[in-house]
This record gives structure tokens, sequence and C-alpha cells, in this order.
């Protein structure tokens, strides 16, 4: 009797073990596709395009690219740098497209060449000198006396190295300058001409510090700059797309030397990628 | 014929997991690529970053001092022309003491320092600061206008010249000279520089109050076959107010240069060379073939660079090298 029940429901039995057969293939074939599709983003040929973002860079330094974007930041010596806090390197100075094939695609990043300035409308907590500087902390040049600054927004914490810049007074006696960072004293030594330097790496927090207090004297300060943080880098002006599936990147370190001045070694960073 | 269809269930479900499993594994596979194009780049961007920053330094030395430094296998020449009228000075030293004391290899301890001391027009001095060093060679010698091929303008001697400088500790200083011939006569002369009157103090005592004692190693004078020692040794430790120089003149037994370029070739082990010769041309050379399979690193001494990538097990901890 049972039989006879099974065999007359054998279409729907058939269909039922067509349907589950046919849904566990798809979704097997479903995964595997998946599987495939992940798999094929990656290449070690990518590499390639890292190699070629390298070259790219050495390329630049060695035609003299780089140092040109950096001499047209601080221009001549005796080191007279304006202070750039939105600085975009021209392409006219580091023309990259005509080095890469079409549709290879870079952008080039330059450290330490934007500033933050010094000024009435940047400082805060001013307490000026006693005569006879200047009553007010700044004036066109710069500031003097003790007050805070504040930074670019950092992109990472981290110790890094403080350049600070000034103005000698018209008697020409070398500006004196030491800071305090919260609770740690920045001891700032001269480098040449006008610039002062941080002896040892001072802690910064990620985002805007404004408890970079800075004390001033026998001159001013105009801006100054967070060594080696991205906040301060500059870049080519091209965009990078959000829709890329691999983009290389690497960096190299370079001089700026010209008329026996040497600036400071600054970090060339690429970023390649093919549209 | 009745399982028939549980067959082909089977079939299609064997050859679907057999299609899962090739996806599977070619996801692995490009796991595992993604890893090494990470590690490569990762690799690439350490090899960079330390070429490079050897540049800097290269370059930034060459740029503020006019010295080129020129570095291979086996020696670092530094070199600067000079114009007719012009002379070496406090500065070109100066540059120089830095330049060598930028010198670092595995085959010579940290802590070398080297100091040009003195340029005449017969020869240049050169000053070692390194007391706790065991092993070190060297030879000087210096051309002239007239003829730049025999430069002390003295058939059969030259000079080895040791300076140990002043304000430092002087301990169990031991210099080895090593020659090709078998045999012959090292004359050492121990004393302190002009202007300082105490000139002449030879054999084992120095004048001015200095305790040094100088003592000629191994059997016979000579450590072995090519080789001689000079162990010098300051009992108290003491620090010298003033310099001290140590001077060889050497000979074979017949009475021809053991010392000299002529030679060619004898000088073994660290040899810092210095030559002014008639083209005005301050070179200044630092030889080191002791251990020819080592190669030459200039650089700062220390662990200047630290990179360390953890999640890749990517470090390196080193001083910066200028090829």
């Amino acid at each position: 009797m049972e039989i006879i029940k099974l065999n007359k429901k054998r279409g729907l039995i058939f269909s039922l073990d067509a349907a589950i057969a046919v849904t566990v293939v798809v979704i097997i074939l479903i995964t595997s596709a998946y599987y495939l599709s992940t798999a094929s983003k990656e290449s070690t040929s990518q590499v390639q395009l890292i190699r070629m973002g390298n070259d790219l860079l050495h390329i630049l330094e060695f035609t003299g690219a780089l140092d040109n974007a950096v001499k047209a930041d601080i221009g001549s010596p005796p080191y007279s740098a304006a202070a750039s806090p939105t600085a975009t390197i021209s392409t006219s100075l580091v023309n990259v497209s005509q080095y890469l094939p079409a549709s290879y695609k870079a952008l080039i990043e330059i450290s330490d060449i934007k500033e933050s300035l010094i000024s009435d409308t940047t400082i805060t907590n001013c307490s000026s000198l006693p005569a006879p500087n200047p009553i007010s902390c700044c004036s066109l040049l710069g500031c003097n006396g003790s007050f805070n600054v504040s930074t670019l927004p950092l992109n990472r914490a981290g110790n890094y190295h403080l350049l600070v810049h000034t103005r000698a007074p018209p008697s020409n006696i070398t500006p004196f300058i030491s800071g305090i960072k919260g609770n740690v004293s920045v001891v700032l030594s001269i480098l040449d001409y006008n610039r002062f330097a941080s002896t040892y790496p001072v802690p910064f927090s990620l985002g805007i510090n404004s408890d970079l207090r800075l004390n001033v004297s026998y001159g001013v300060a105009d801006w100054f700059k967070i060594l080696g943080e991205n906040a301060y880098s500059a870049n080519t002006s091209i965009k990078i797309p959000n829709n890329l599936t691999f983009m290389g990147t690497g960096e190299r370190l370079f001089a700026y030397v010209i008329q026996d001045f040497f600036d400071q070694p600054r970090y060339a960073r690429f970023y390649i990628w093919i549209e | 014929m009745k399982r028939k269809g549980v067959f082909l269930t089977l079939g299609i479900t064997f050859v679907s997991v057999i299609i899962l499993t090739l996806a599977s594994l070619i996801l692995r596979n490009a796991e595992s690529s993604e890893e090494r194009i990470t590690e490569l780049a990762s690799f690439d961007r350490l090899y960079n970053l330390d070429r490079s920053l050897g540049k800097v330094y290269k370059e930034i030395l060459l740029n503020i001092t006019n010295f080129n430094i020129t570095i291979n296998e086996s020696f670092i020449k530094v070199d600067k022309f000079f114009t007719a009228n012009e002379s070496v000075s406090d500065l070109d030293r100066t540059i120089i003491d830095v330049l060598f004391a930028l010198f670092y290899s595995h085959t010579i301890y940290e802590g070398f320092t080297y100091i040009l001391s003195t340029v005449t027009n017969e020869y240049i001095w050169l000053n070692f600061d390194y007391p706790s060093m065991s092993l070190l060679y060297y030879q000087i010698k210096a051309g002239n206008a007239t003829n730049p091929n025999n430069p002390f303008g003295v058939t059969g001697i030259n000079k080895i010249l040791a300076l140990l400088t002043n304000t430092k500790l002087v301990r169990n200083y031991t210099i080895i000279v090593k020659h090709d011939s078998l045999n012959g006569t090292i004359n050492w002369t121990v004393y302190t520089p002009e202007p300082n009157p105490c000139d002449n103090a030879y054999n084992n005592t120095i004048g001015c109050g200095h305790t040094l004692n100088v003592t000629v190693l191994g059997p016979g004078g000579w450590v072995n076959s090519s080789m001689r020692m000079i162990n010098i040794t300051s009992p108290q430790n003491e620090l010298l107010s003033q310099a001290i120089h140590i001077i060889g003149y050497g000979t074979n037994i017949n009475n021809t240069p053991l010392l000299g370029l002529s030679s060619g070739g004898f000088f073994s082990g660290y040899v810092a060379y210095g030559v002014v010769n008639y083209q005005n041309n301050l070179t200044v050379t630092l030889i080191i073939d002791y251990y020819p399979d080592k190669k030459i690193k200039l650089g700062l001494f220390g662990e200047i660079i630290t990179i360390d990538i953890a999640p890749l097990g990517v470090k390196k901890y080193g001083p910066i090298r200028i090829f």
C-alpha cells in the first residue's frame, strides 16, 4: 500500500531531488565564482608597479625635479622661506607623466614643505617681553615673547623634530628660542641663519596640538613645522581615485643642496596606480 | 535503473566539490601571492630608504666640503683639489676628521676616529685616536711638487707614523706592521710633536713626564717572518696632555726601504695613507685589506636606522652607510 503511494508521488520526489541538487550546485558555483574573482584581484605582477614607482622617484631625484619643488617652496639662500600651509607641488616642476606609460598615474608627495604660520591670528596666550622688546607679541615679521602655537592636524601621534624659523632684529643679534610641549621641555639649537631645530624628538599627539609654547627673544619667529609628519607634506595635484583595486607606494630620502647651502633631508613618496 | 538518479546527484555533487576545491586552492594561492607582494614591497622600501639615506649623506658632504668620497671594497678615498695658492685649512682637517669619524666597518671596531692634524710640504700627520684598538696599520707618505714619486726626498727611508692624540686614555696600544721582507730593522722613535720642546724622547720612555712604555714584541722583534709588533702601554692608563708621535724608520739588511710605496703591497690590515701630490690634490685614503672578504662601509656609528615592520618580520637596525 505504501509502495503504491510512493509510486504515485515519484514525480514529486524527482522534482524535489532535482531542486535540491540544483540548489547545492548553484551555491557551490557561486562560492567558487566568488573565490575566483577574489583571487584574480591580486598578482605578483603588481610588484612591478611599485618598482616602477621607485624608478620614477629615482629619476625625479636624478633630474633635479624634487630639488626644484623644494626650491620653489623655500626660495634661494639664505633661506627666505615663505610659509605655505597649503602647498601644492606644481606639475610643471614635478611632471611624472613624461616618465610613465599611458594609463599609469602617480602622485608625488614631499615631506616638510608646508609650514605653520606664527602670527597674531595663529598664536594664543601671548606674554610679551619687557621693554625694549615690542609690547605686543607680533609684528608683520613674526612674533616674540612666550606664546602657544598650534600645529596642523597631525595624521599620526609620535615623536617628531620641530623646526622653527626666526628673523633677527635689526641689531642682528642671534635670536634665542626655547619651548615647552605639555610638560616636556623642548631644547632648540640653531642650525644656520635663522633656523632652530629641536635637539631631541618631541612627543606629539594625533590631530591639532595646541600645547606647544615657544619662548622667543632677540628677534621674532615667523613659522614652524613638524618634520617628517604627513600634515606638513605637499603633493602634486592629481587626485587618487576611490575605486582602485591596487595602488603601489614607496619612498626615498633626498637632500636639497644648493650653492653650498644644505637645507635638510626630505622624504619623497609616490602613490602609483593604473587607471 | 532505479539508482540512476542517485548516481546523477552524487556525480553532480562530486563535480561541484571539485570545482569548490579548485576555487579554494586558487584563492589560497592568491592570498599567498598577496603576502609576497607586501613582503617584496617592504624589502624594496627598506632598500630604497637605506640607499637613499647613504646618498643623502654623501651629497651633503660633497656639496658642503668639496671633498669627494670614493668607496670600494678595499679603500675609502677622500680627495679635494686645491688651487695653486690654496693650502689645507683647519676646516679641511676638520672635514677629514668628520669624514673618517663617519667610518664604519664590521672589520673595525666602533669608535674609530681619524684626524688630519698637520699638513706640511713634506708629509701629512695623521692622528689616530683609538686607544683600545689592537690592530692598526697605516702608512704616511706625502708628495711634493718637485718629485711626487719620492715624496720624502730621501732614498731608502720612509716613515710609519702613529700619533696618539692628547687628552685620551692610552692603554696597551699595539701596532702591527706586516712586511714581505724576512729580515730587517725598524727603529722606533717616540716623541711629542712640535712646537713642544719635548721632541726626541727616544727609546722606551717619553719626555715631559709621560711614562708610556714602548716594547717591541715577538721573537727578535718580529712576530713572525713578516710581521712586527710594537706594544705601547701606559701602566697608569695615563691621560695624556698632548699628542705622542711614534715614528718608525724601516730598513732591511741591505739598507733598502721596508716601508714605502716603492716596495708596494707589503702592508696589511688597516692602512691610512695620505698624499699631497704635485697636482695639489689632497687625497687621504683609508685602505682596508686585512679582511679582504669584507666590504667597506662608511657611515655613522650606532643604530641610526630603526625600521621594524613587525607583521612581516622585516627589521633593520643599523648605521647609516655611505656607498
